[in-house]
């Protein structure tokens, strides 16, 4: 069986919907605690950030690398495979972002 | 933080390292403050969640009984799961089922509130939804911590703030950059179930629950990743590690999450059990190669910060490591206030103290095992294959059986199996 055959490329649902079930406290402010330069991401050679994030924080519009902190889960993952120097990572302020119930 | 007095300790970071560590300072009569950025404590944190061990023993004789457990772990299946066939190992161990237990499911929400609350009713001061920002350091020494952009004063600094340590970036502490081949990323999702439905599916007592881990084998483009399931009370924890490395373009690391949710094996045992929570955290990989150093003037570094997450590739335990270097650090940072020497030289009793316990020692003796557990091999190539060669094995059919041998042999064949490079990496086997 050929691997673009795999189930794993098959597969129908969308992420977004389920982080729906998340709780976020929001920062009024919208101070994003991530942020991205444009003109790196235009000529990175992978745009791994599209398919590491867990919650599809960045996304490819009209050929353009868009970030929206908004369902971010400060996991990391972005800052991580990132080795082109795009993108600065903090903490959200306070104790803004995800509020895990269960964790 | 304005009213702050200065304190002897802060520790920043309230998960099991950070609360652990608080705790045992508050026990010694320590000035301490414990500060998270969560709010309330736990809301950031992510396990699969056992916790193994009892390494709590030592703040609470009985710490089981007061703690927010969700089940007593009794029974461990490991299994190999490829597209559309699984194969489990299940192991049953009374004494599990028994005090003084082996290990518990928890949800970190609410476990790391009530340890957090613990430390505070022993006498540690808690902040909450506060984040640091990073250490004070004046010429080579911590002087205390930097909170939006303040400073304060302390004899001493507990740095405990997870896998993601921004603080040790921040302060410039880090041995090397981190990289994505140091962590592995954990997505998890909670799911509820009746307790009832959850006992008689996975023939349980009440108060008893099992732990699942899988391999997750013939992923496409040499992934590699794994997957487990626990029980709780009234949910199931279920979740995949995925190596950020092997992680291809064009395949959503979620997607793997839900390759495996949809995978029929695990489809059945999930059945009926509604979506609760969504989650992803980092696992340190753990190892002596990515530690950074674990203290300096003024400051010590515990838990996941410090990488001392052990994950033999069948297990992850985090949880207790993280603990035990939590109380490691505070008996020598509670010494060190007392005689008044929180030099480096005297806080490298800590590392001296970790090495002699199962948690350096584990990271010491198995230094190897990423050799074993990340050959993508191990998931590409050998899951696939004994799957198919058991599937043929097994399969009864009307006609002449073929020999064991020469069975065994066409399927190597077939899987393109070179046995010589097969004898090399399966004696990697000695690395778990
Ligand atoms: C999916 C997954 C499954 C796992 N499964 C298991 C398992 O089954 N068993 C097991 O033993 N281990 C498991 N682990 C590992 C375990 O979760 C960790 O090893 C453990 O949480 C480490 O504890 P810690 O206290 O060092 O860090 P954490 O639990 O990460 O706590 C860090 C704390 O610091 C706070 N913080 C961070 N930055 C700041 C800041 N700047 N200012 C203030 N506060 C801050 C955070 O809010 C958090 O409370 C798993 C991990 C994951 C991700
Ligand atoms: S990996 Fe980095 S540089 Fe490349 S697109 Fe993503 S954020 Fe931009
Ligand atoms: S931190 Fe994690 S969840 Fe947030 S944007 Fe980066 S990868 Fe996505």
């Amino acid at each position: 069986m050929s691997e673009t055959q795999h189930k794993l490329f098959t597969l129908k649902f969308d992420i977004k919907n389920k982080l729906g079930n998340d709780t976020f406290e929001t920062d009024a402010e919208e101070r994003a605690h991530i942020t991205i330069k444009p003109e790196i991401c235009r000529d990175c050679p992978h745009k791994k950030c599209l398919y590491a994030c867990p919650t599809r924080c960045y996304n490819l519009i009209d050929g353009e690398v868009k970030f929206q902190y908004e369902d971010c889960v400060e996991c990391g993952t972005c800052f991580l495979v990132c080795d082109q120097g795009s993108v600065s990572w903090s903490n959200p302020q306070g104790s803004f972002g995800i509020k895990y119930q269960l964790g | 933080m304005e009213d702050v007095s200065d304190y002897d300790v802060y520790v920043i970071g309230g998960g099991p390292a950070g609360s652990s560590a608080a705790w045992y300072l508050a026990d010694q009569g320590i000035n301490v403050a414990l500060i998270d950025r969560g709010k309330p404590i736990g809301s950031k944190n992510v396990s699969g969640g056992v916790l193994w061990g009892h390494d709590l023993k030592v703040l609470d004789e009985e710490w089981w009984k007061k703690a927010p457990i969700e089940r007593a772990i009794i029974s461990k299946k490991i299994g190999l799961l490829t597209e559309d066939k699984a194969m489990l190992f299940d192991w049953d161990f009374e004494e599990w089922g028994h005090e003084p237990y082996v290990g518990f499911s928890i949800l970190r929400a609410k476990f790391d509130r009530w340890l957090a609350k613990r430390a505070q009713e022993a006498g540690a001061d808690i902040y909450e939804g506060i984040a640091v920002d990073k250490l004070w350091i004046e010429k080579g020494e911590v002087k205390g911590i930097v909170q939006a952009g303040d400073k304060f004063k302390s004899k001493a600094v507990i740095v405990a703030d997870g896998a993601n340590s921004r603080i040790l970036i921040n302060s410039g502490l880090l041995t090397k950059p981190f990289s994505q081949n140091d962590f592995y990323l954990g997505i998890k999702e909670v799911l509820t179930l009746p307790e009832e439905t959850i006992e008689e599916r996975f023939g349980l007592n009440s108060e008893e629950g099992t732990a699942f881990e899988f391999i997750l084998g013939g992923l496409p483009k040499n992934i590699v990743a794994g997957g487990f399931l626990y029980t709780n009370k009234r949910s199931l924890s279920l979740g995949v590690v995925v190596d950020l490395d092997t992680l291809p373009l064009g395949i959503h690391s979620y997607d793997v999450f839900e390759y495996y949710k949809q995978h029929p094996k695990i489809k059945r045992l999930i059945k009926d059990a509604k979506e609760e929570e969504y989650a992803a955290h980092f696992v340190p990989k753990g190892g002596l190669h990515m530690m950074p150093p674990l203290f300096g003037n003024g400051y010590v570094v515990v838990g996941d910060a410090a990488a001392l997450c052990f994950s033999n590739g069948l297990v992850i335990n985090g949880n207790g490591p993280a603990i035990r270097s939590g109380i490691e650090a505070a008996k020598v940072v509670s010494e060190a206030i007392k005689i008044g020497d929180t030099s480096s030289k005297f806080l490298s009793k800590y590392a001296t103290s970790l090495k002699s316990t199962y948690v350096l020692e584990n990271l010491i003796r198995f230094k190897n095992v990423e050799k074993f557990k990340d050959n993508p091999r191990i998931y590409s190539t050998y899951t696939p294959f004994i799957l198919n060669f058991s599937e043929k094995l097994l399969r009864e059919e009307n006609k002449p059986r073929e020999h064991l041998v020469k069975l065994l042999k066409q399927e190597l064949k077939e899987a393109g199996i070179n046995s010589i490079k097969a004898a090399i990496d399966l004696s990697g086997v000695r690395y778990l």
